[in-house]
């Protein structure tokens, strides 16, 4: 898959890159078991330095989305079942955002049709072996 | 000699020239999102003021180049003239050359990024945007060669210092007459070195992402990178099988070598030179047809940081980047200091050569054999050699009708038609110096301990004077 980060973005790098790289195993752009670049790597790559990168895969080693071996790297986890930690940030993070669309006018059909189309658009793809 | 010096440098003109010119390829054209270096949308290639700064730069650069390989060529011709005026005619054409070349890359490169931001043709979102493809990354340590392929060779050319020390020591070899090879030898090691650390240089050079295609993405960094890597590779083989055969020569025939050693070891440097630049050129053209061929390629308007004509990003953290205007090159980002500290390094190295190389040539303009005697000291000297020797040193004094009837060859000095100055080496006379003016005689033939000195004037009476004076002082002891 093919990140891009914007270095002008209010948004730190290391929430850039991990929201990226989840949203690339949701529609299926990285599959489980494949490797991602090392984090020196990835690091000279996208010219910045090797602890934001290293934050970001330990965050999403954190929440389930890959794993780290000494050996093989960071390889992508295949999707798994939503733990109850998960289903709370979510619930917390839908509250806002439905707050969010609410108090700008939004119906709550179309609310429902943006999910409804953001959630079909993913296809976590499983290890091709 | 003046017909091997000139076919020497009219080779080298007749590969310089179209070396250049066609290795920064047709810039006016539309490639890679970019014309003349900088990009602008697809959709504004034909109008008109982008058309005329192209077509003024294409009619520039073609007749910059016809006149140049015409002057260079014409100045090769002056080795039969005079070889010093020759030497200094070439070196300002050559200089004229480099700031010429550099002039007609950078000012119309300019004026195209004037044009640009005047026409609003900014993408100024996507400077800011940094992307990585992550399959590329991934397999980036599986691009390149290995670089340890480097260490053999740069073993084995290091370890032919003790080729050299024994054959100084077999021939009893001076100090004087050492430092060529040594500077050969310096050379020979440090090209591996060069080799070694531009190899490293490459493998850690950030992947591009030309595409939205992984593959091609993948395609196009792999070309670079191997080829790159290969050429450094293949490159330090032949530098270190270059050096280790003048090396070995060296060790059996000390610094009297066969002119075939020499002929060789040229031949081999050519070839270095050709093993570097063949992959480079080829994967450059690979990765043109692979990039031409792709129908979703993504460019990132950096232009901002090449502005000047050169890279300038102190928000980027890599020091070597791709070169803007040839992809085979490679520029340093001067938004970091370390690029300011290396650039005053390597042109004070440069100019100090150039310095060095100048007070060398200058002595050889006017050669003027000088003998004093200072008590019971005699010193020779010319075009910066000299030779003293004590009295007792002096075993014979010989007149000489005419030079020794055999073959001498230069270690170190000066030879032309009109004088040999400097140290030889003789198969019968052995070590020797001379400060001989050619087609003059009578010639000096002075033996001393460990080396001969032949030596003359331009004038007869004057060299039958130096002659009674090293007959006295020889009879003394």
């Amino acid at each position: 898959m093919i990140i891009s980060l914007d270095m002008s973005s209010d948004t730190p790098i290391y929430v850039q890159l991990r929201n990226q790289i989840v949203k690339g195993i949701g529609r299926g752009e990285l599959r489980a078991g494949e490797t991602l670049p090392s984090v020196r790597q990835m690091a000279r790559d996208a010219g910045i330095n090797t602890m934001t990168v290293n934050k970001t895969y330990q965050i999403l080693k954190t929440e389930g989305f890959i794993e780290i071996d000494r050996r093989k790297g960071a390889t992508v986890l295949p999707a798994g079942q939503a733990e109850g930690l998960f289903r709370e940030k979510l619930e917390s993070e839908l509250e806002l955002l439905s707050a969010e669309a609410c108090l700008k006018g939004m119906k709550k059909d179309e609310f429902m049709r943006i999910c409804e189309e953001m959630f079909t658009s993913m296809h976590p793809a499983e290890s091709e072996g | 000699m003046n017909i091997a010096m000139f076919f020497i440098f009219l080779i080298s003109n007749l590969i310089i020239v179209p070396l250049c010119r066609y290795s920064y390829g047709k810039m006016w054209e539309y490639r890679e999102g970019m014309v003349l270096g900088v990009h602008i949308p697809a959709t504004c290639i034909h109008h008109p003021e982008v058309e005329e700064l192209c077509e003024k730069y294409r009619r520039n650069w073609t007749l910059f180049h016809r006149i140049n390989l015409a002057v260079g060529t014409l100045s090769c011709f002056l080795c039969f003239v005079d070889y010093i005026v020759f030497i200094i005619v070439w070196s300002l054409w050559l200089l004229e050359y480099a700031c010429g070349l550099e002039y007609l890359i950078i000012v119309p490169h300019r004026r195209m990024y004037r044009l640009k931001v005047k026409k609003g043709w900014v993408d100024e979102r996507s400077k800011k945007i940094v992307r990585i493809d992550t399959a590329v990354s991934a397999a980036s340590e599986k691009m390149a060669l290995d670089w340890k392929w480097h260490l053999p060779v740069l073993a084995l050319t290091a370890a032919t210092v003790f080729l050299v020390v024994e054959g100084e020591r077999r021939f009893h070899v001076s100090w004087a007459e050492a430092w060529p090879i040594w500077l050969l030898y310096g050379t020979g090691v440090g090209l591996c070195l060069l080799f070694l650390g531009m190899h490293l240089a490459v493998v850690r050079r950030p992947n591009r992402v030309y595409s939205n295609h992984t593959e091609i993405n993948l395609v196009a960094n792999r070309l670079m990178k191997r080829s790159w890597t290969e050429g450094f590779v293949y490159a330090s083989w032949l530098n270190g099988a270059s050096w280790i055969w003048m090396a070995f020569w060296y060790f059996r025939c000390g610094p009297d070598l066969p002119g075939a050693v020499y002929g060789i070891y040229t031949a081999l440097l050519i070839l270095e030179a050709a093993a570097l630049l063949f992959p480079l050129a080829r994967s450059v053209r690979k990765r043109r047809e692979v990039l031409e061929a792709d129908t979703s390629a993504c460019y990132i308007d950096d232009d901002e940081y090449w502005k000047k004509g050169w890279y300038n990003n102190p928000g980027d953290r890599h020091l070597l980047v791709q070169g803007r205007f040839n992809s085979m090159n490679m520029s340093m980002n001067y938004g970091r200091p370390a690029a300011k500290v290396i650039t005053a390094v390597l042109a004070a190295v440069v100019v100090g050569i150039v310095i060095w190389t100048a007070v060398l040539l200058a002595d050889f303009i006017n050669v003027e054999v000088l003998f004093t005697q200072e008590e019971n000291t005699f010193t020779f000297e010319a075009a910066g050699y000299d030779c003293s020797f004590d009295k007792e040193e002096i075993r014979s004094v010989t007149l000489l009708e005419d030079m020794p009837d055999e073959n001498f060859t230069r270690t170190n000095g000066g030879s032309t038609e009109e004088y040999n100055v400097g140290h030889f080496r003789g198969k019968e006379t052995g070590k020797c110096m001379m400060f001989l003016y050619r087609g003059y005689t009578p010639v000096l033939e002075i033996r001393l301990d460990d080396m001969t000195v032949f030596a003359n004037s331009q004038q007869e009476e004057t060299t039958l004077e130096w002659y009674e004076k090293l007959a006295e002082g020889a009879a003394e002891e």
